[in-house]
């Protein structure tokens, strides 16, 4: 026979367990992760220990090597310091003059060149970026204009006529007029354009 | 036989641990039964004739489900069994018969002790509550038809079962079972239905939500106990018709069942072993004007009042003459020698001395029942 089920309660109850169980698992869960945490923790403590006496030991060697070094090193005297310094000077020298533009020199001195003024010697020195201007012109008037254009130009500073001279031709046989040369000299700071 | 295996994980929250409460109530002035008995169901009652405030004992015990080792059925495990006492918490009213629920309290204080404390081991999320069959009205209701809608068939069995029994649909609970089908029943719908008041079960569910339970299921001793004997007793699945007897002292509740469906129910007060014979025989009489040509297998009694083996092999010649079959007393001590009950706790549980054949024997029974038929 099968049973006769007879049931007078009114409502459901709450059979199911599924609360508490997802709680139990979550709690073994951290439990878990706790004890995961736990174990890799000690373990990083033991490697970080191991390292310190590692960084320990190697700055030990560190400043032992550099005490012999300091031992062994020559000593630096004021003569030798200048040696350096000319040394120094010197390459930057000739990395200067093997960087030195002469194109950029002659166009910038080319654009403040007024008329009837002509250029025969440009001598750079390039320890100390002066230039030194020779050229001829035909009136004085020419040759202030050429200082006047140079000092306007950012190109060039302190700029200087260092000297001028008169230079007076003879009538040449069959022809009445007589020319007149003004020979300068000029001096410059030469400013380099900065790459 | 070999030691039982649990059901259930190695883990605690898989341990499922059941909690089944029984009622019974008594009289304490032991003179006054005399008063209660010789009387009909139907119209005032029985119940209401009682003058004494009863005393309600609450029985709770906490077990196992297990399984033998071999795999070869069931079997309770029993952890616990204690008992708690409630007095003047119940009352007759005569204009329903059926015994009411006046003291809250009592009976909350009482749960309290008993799933409270400790001594039920692991508390569980609910109980399965068994009551004495004197504490509801039962019946087959036969119907023409119903209607095919589960909550219309509900009204229409809760307002009959009213006016059988004479009580306000809406101080009533009713609980129902269809009997078998139409076509084995003549075109007609037997129903077995069970009546409640609606302020007892409504406390009693209070009362244990209080305690932080809900109720799993509130049924009857002699439903109960006849599912467990179903549940656990090889013998009574092989049976069709036979005739089941729950008696606890004053009170019998007897059924007849027919192709293992029951056809006949009655709970009655006897005052003693003739009369209660006398009683059966009406009841036998009356089955067998409505089941004529039916054979009886055998009668399967349960009974408080059995003590001696003497005693049980005369009521079991009295009922084999009376209903022309076999008998097969059955009791607590029986279930426990055949195996099928299984108790280390019964001796032990909450220092209760539970006598096997008595009436505490019969809520234990009841109790292990609820848990059987809530499965």
């Amino acid at each position: 026979m099968n049973k006769i089920i007879i049931n007078l309660a009114s409502g459901n109850y709450p059979e199911s367990r599924l609360p508490f169980t997802v709680a139990s698992v979550l709690l073994i869960f951290a439990l878990l992760f706790t004890v995961v945490n736990t174990v890799s923790y000690t373990l990083n403590l033991k490697k970080i220990s191991s390292l310190e006496v590692e960084f320990e030991s190697l700055d030990t060697m560190a400043s032992e090597e550099r005490l012999k070094l300091m031992a062994n090193a020559p000593e630096v005297t004021d003569e030798l310091i200048r040696a350096l310094k000319n040394e120094v000077e010197f390459i930057n020298g000739i990395i200067y003059e093997e960087t030195f533009s002469w194109t950029e020199l002659l166009s910038n001195i080319e654009s403040s060149l007024p008329k009837r003024v002509f250029i025969v010697q440009i001598s750079p020195t390039f320890r100390d970026s002066k230039v030194r201007i020779s050229g001829m012109a035909k009136t004085k008037q020419n040759v202030l204009d050429f200082v006047e254009a140079l000092s306007n130009s950012s190109r060039f500073k302190n700029v200087f006529l260092l000297k001028h001279s008169e230079n007076k031709r003879g009538r040449t046989s069959g022809r009445s007029a007589s020319s007149e040369r003004i020979i300068f000299s000029v001096s410059a700071t030469y400013v380099r354009e900065v790459l | 036989m070999n030691s039982p295996k649990r059901n259930g994980s190695i883990f605690p929250w898989g341990k499922k641990i059941h909690l089944g409460f029984a009622l019974t109530e008594r009289v304490e002035d032991a003179n006054d039964t005399s008063s209660q008995v010789g009387q009909e169901e139907g119209s005032e009652g029985n119940l209401a004739k009682k003058s004494s405030l009863p005393v309600m004992d609450i029985f709770a015990l906490s077990v196992e489900k297990a399984e033998n080792a071999l795999g070869e059925g069931s079997l309770w495990e029993l952890r616990g069994f204690f008992k708690e006492q409630v007095k003047e918490a119940f009352e007759f009213r005569a204009s329903s018969g059926i015994l009411s629920l006046k003291d809250k309290e009592s009976l909350s204080d009482s749960l309290k002790k008993l799933t409270g404390s400790s001594a039920l081991g692991l508390r569980a999320n609910a109980g399965f509550i068994s009551l004495p069959d004197s504490l509801v009205r039962a019946s087959i209701i036969e119907f023409d038809e119903l209607p095919k809608s589960s909550e219309e068939a509900g009204d229409v069995i809760g307002w009959q079962a009213a006016r059988e029994f004479y009580i306000k649909p809406e101080d009533s609970i009713v609980s129902y079972q269809r009997l078998g089908l139409e076509a084995e029943t003549d075109g007609k719908v037997s129903v077995f239905v069970v009546v409640a008041k609606k302020d007892l079960i409504s406390s009693l569910e209070e009362s244990f939500s209080d305690q932080g339970m809900g109720v799993g299921m509130i049924s009857t001793h002699s439903l109960n106990i006849l599912n467990l004997l179903v549940g656990v007793l090889p013998l009574m699945k092989e049976l069709s018709n036979f005739v089941f007897i729950l008696r606890v002292k004053t009170l019998f509740t007897i059924f007849f069942l027919v192709n293992g469906k029951p056809v006949f129910y009655r709970s009655k007060e006897v005052s003693d072993l003739r009369d209660f014979l006398f009683e059966v025989e009406q009841s036998f009489t009356f089955f067998k004007g409505k089941n004529r040509g039916v054979e009886l297998e055998r009668v399967v009694l349960v009974d408080s009042t059995v003590i001696e083996n003497k005693s049980t092999s005369i009521l079991a010649k009295n009922l084999e003459e009376v209903l022309q079959c076999n008998s097969e007393v059955l009791s607590l001590s029986s279930l426990l020698e055949a195996g099928l009950v299984k108790s280390e706790g019964l001796k032990t549980g909450g220092g209760l001395s539970v006598n096997e054949n008595g009436p505490d024997s019969i809520a234990l029974l009841a109790a292990l029942g609820a848990l059987e038929s809530s499965l």
